[in-house]
């Protein structure tokens, strides 16, 4: 439809900047790949080629393996929490009651609220101080006599990371239930009551009908919490700040390259996050795309 | 409309009301602390309502926030940098947003991946390269450098939410301007834009709230006070705690940061979701 001159013009006028993005970004990952292979520390830039060296001495370093144990902790609690919690808002709020559009603002509202205010609220409601200074919640379960609720939140020992993927719920849970509410609506009515005239049970209708049909919301949900959780660090900090028991790569990245000035190690934790999150991604993003040109 | 018995309705509802405490308390619990002017150090007691209210918290972080820094130029700064990145972002993105839609060229489908991929790429996975570039650059600790690493992060997002909305514009529509006589530019400017803008402005509104909310890859680069936003500078009191100074403070500042974010938020919820959901629950 467009003359062939304009198209051609068009076409001049914008590869600059796709050009651009394509190599600022592409080139940065080349450059950090490069650094991740040498030996560089400190200030002044240093390119001698240290092979894999960066690599192999991270998976026998200790902090290193701490946190991929915590990476690994955080994503299953927080994608499995966020999805089973925003399933179930989902689910009881497609009953058609009242109330609820203000139920579903209210779930969907601490989306709105930003990790450093969010690491903010829980710092206070996790404190895991004992005794005199008990506060926050273990303070409310001590009133409420609810002892043995009592913990040390995120300064348990191994698990103290769970404790921030809580957060991360109360954060994301209202977004994947945004999910599964559109993925629900999408479901046509007359299967539900076609099920019923068959006498399945509500129950049964949810468990064999609608949560086959949300499959591929579940899929979806799984890899945008998924990648979320793996490239998570700010709300670590915000709520425990930079501890060595809550190490996640990101921190150990920023730590060792902006604190410690090993560039070359530092490269090397960015490389490495940046393929587990591609892994993930990647075949996401392709199939996201062939369905799109196929509609 | 579906009939649901009584006891499931009131099973259902009391539910809701379980979780929506779940929601609120962390809320609540900010909004007590904020305006309670009992506070010295943590908070000893847990109550639902503020001991002695006072609106003194506010005063005093708005008077001096961080350091020796006005709130004026914590909130100047974090205005300046979330919308010189959301305009960045949304100014680069559109032409590449415009081709990806209409147009086609050679290793377009490739093209897009590439881009796609870059939106969901960890970011810290890029400082090391940006640090260096930008002290060569000696813009590191300006808030150019915010901007631009704000709108670097935004942008990939911000072109996959333009051509959407692109796409979106009938091509029967453009087609008849062109036949009416209408010049390429001339449709762009009078059918496509206006059809596409809402969407664009929504995609900006995003980067806007990205930047705006940012605080930890602030902190990689920035390290003069003059130079911090207020997301920034609530981490910065966060992590200098030592529970000399009452919480109420960290509770207000954190909630006038929030109000901006909330109200946009609150305004544009419908439209901000369905951006942020990237097509994962589309009705196709």
């Amino acid at each position: 439809m467009f003359k062939d001159k304009d198209r051609y013009l068009s076409i001049v006028l914008i590869s600059p900047s796709i050009i651009a993005v394509l190599i600022f970004i592409y080139g940065f990952i080349a450059w950090s790949v490069r650094v991740s292979l040498s030996e560089w520390k400190g200030l002044t830039p240093d390119y001698t080629f240290a092979k894999l060296n960066n690599y192999i001495n991270l998976f026998s370093d200790p902090r290193f393996q701490v946190d991929i144990r915590n990476t690994l902790i955080f994503t299953g609690v927080f994608v499995v929490g966020s999805i089973v919690l925003g399933f179930f808002m989902a689910v009881m709020l497609d009953q058609g009651l009242k109330g609820e559009g203000f139920f579903r603002s209210l779930f969907l509202f601490p989306m709105a609220i930003s990790y450093i205010v969010t690491g903010v609220v829980w710092r206070w409601l996790m404190n895991p101080a004992e005794g005199d200074r008990i506060s926050g919640l273990n303070l409310l379960f001590s009133n409420l006599n609810l002892d043995f609720l009592i913990n040390k939140w995120h300064t348990t020992e191994t698990w103290g990371i769970a404790a921030i993927a809580l957060a991360a719920i109360w954060q994301m849970s209202g977004y994947t239930m945004a999910l599964y509410l559109a993925g629900l609506r999408s479901i046509p009515i007359e299967l539900r009551e076609a099920a019923q005239i068959d006498g399945a049970t509500e129950l049964q209708i949810y468990r064999h009908i609608m949560l086959p049909l949300l499959a591929p919301v579940t899929l979806s949900a799984l890899i945008i919490l998924g990648h979320m959780s793996l490239k998570v660090f700010d709300l670590i900090v915000a709520v425990a700040g930079k501890q060595l028991p809550l190490d996640v790569p990101a921190i150990y990245m920023w730590q060792t390259t902006f604190d410690g000035l090993f560039y070359g190690r530092g490269a090397a934790i960015g490389i490495l996050l940046l393929i587990s999150v591609a892994v993930l991604i990647i075949p996401y993003i392709r199939y996201t795309l062939k369905t799109e040109t196929q509609a | 409309m579906r009939k649901i018995s009584i006891p499931r309705q009131i099973v259902t509802q009391l539910a809701l009301v379980a979780i929506g405490f779940f929601v609120i308390l962390p809320i609540w619990g900010m909004v007590r602390l904020a305006f309670d002017g009992s506070l010295m150090g943590r908070p000893t007691e847990f109550r639902l309502l503020p001991k002695v209210w006072a609106f003194e918290p506010f005063l005093r972080v708005l008077d001096r926030p961080y350091q020796s820094v006005d709130f004026l130029t914590l909130l100047r700064n974090s205005l300046v940098v979330s919308f010189g990145a959301g305009l960045i972002a949304i100014a680069l993105g559109f032409a590449l947003a415009y081709a990806f839609a209409r147009f086609r060229f050679p290793a377009r489908q490739t093209g897009l991946f590439a881009i796609l991929l870059t939106a969901v790429l960890p970011p810290v996975a890029f400082m090391t390269p940006l640090y260096i570039l930008f002290s060569i650059l000696q813009i590191r600790t300006s808030l150019l450098a915010l901007i631009l690493v704000y709108a670097a992060f935004a942008m990939p997002f911000c072109i996959w939410n333009m051509r959407a909305a692109f796409q979106a514009v009938p091509k029967e529509l453009e087609e008849a301007a062109f036949l009416d006589g209408a010049s390429d530019f001339k449709t762009f400017l009078y059918i496509t834009l206006p059809l596409a803008l809402p969407s664009i402005a929504v995609a900006g509104l995003i980067a806007f709230l990205m930047a705006y909310s940012e605080f930890a890859m602030g902190w990689f680069f920035v390290d003069k006070a003059d130079n911090v936003t207020l997301a920034m500078s609530i981490y910065a009191m966060t992590q200098s705690w030592g529970g000399a100074q009452p919480w109420s403070y960290l509770g207000s500042l954190a909630i006038i940061m929030s109000i901006p974010v909330v109200v946009i938020f609150l305004i544009f919820q419908r439209a901000l979701l369905e951006r942020m959901m990237f097509g994962a629950a589309s009705d196709s």
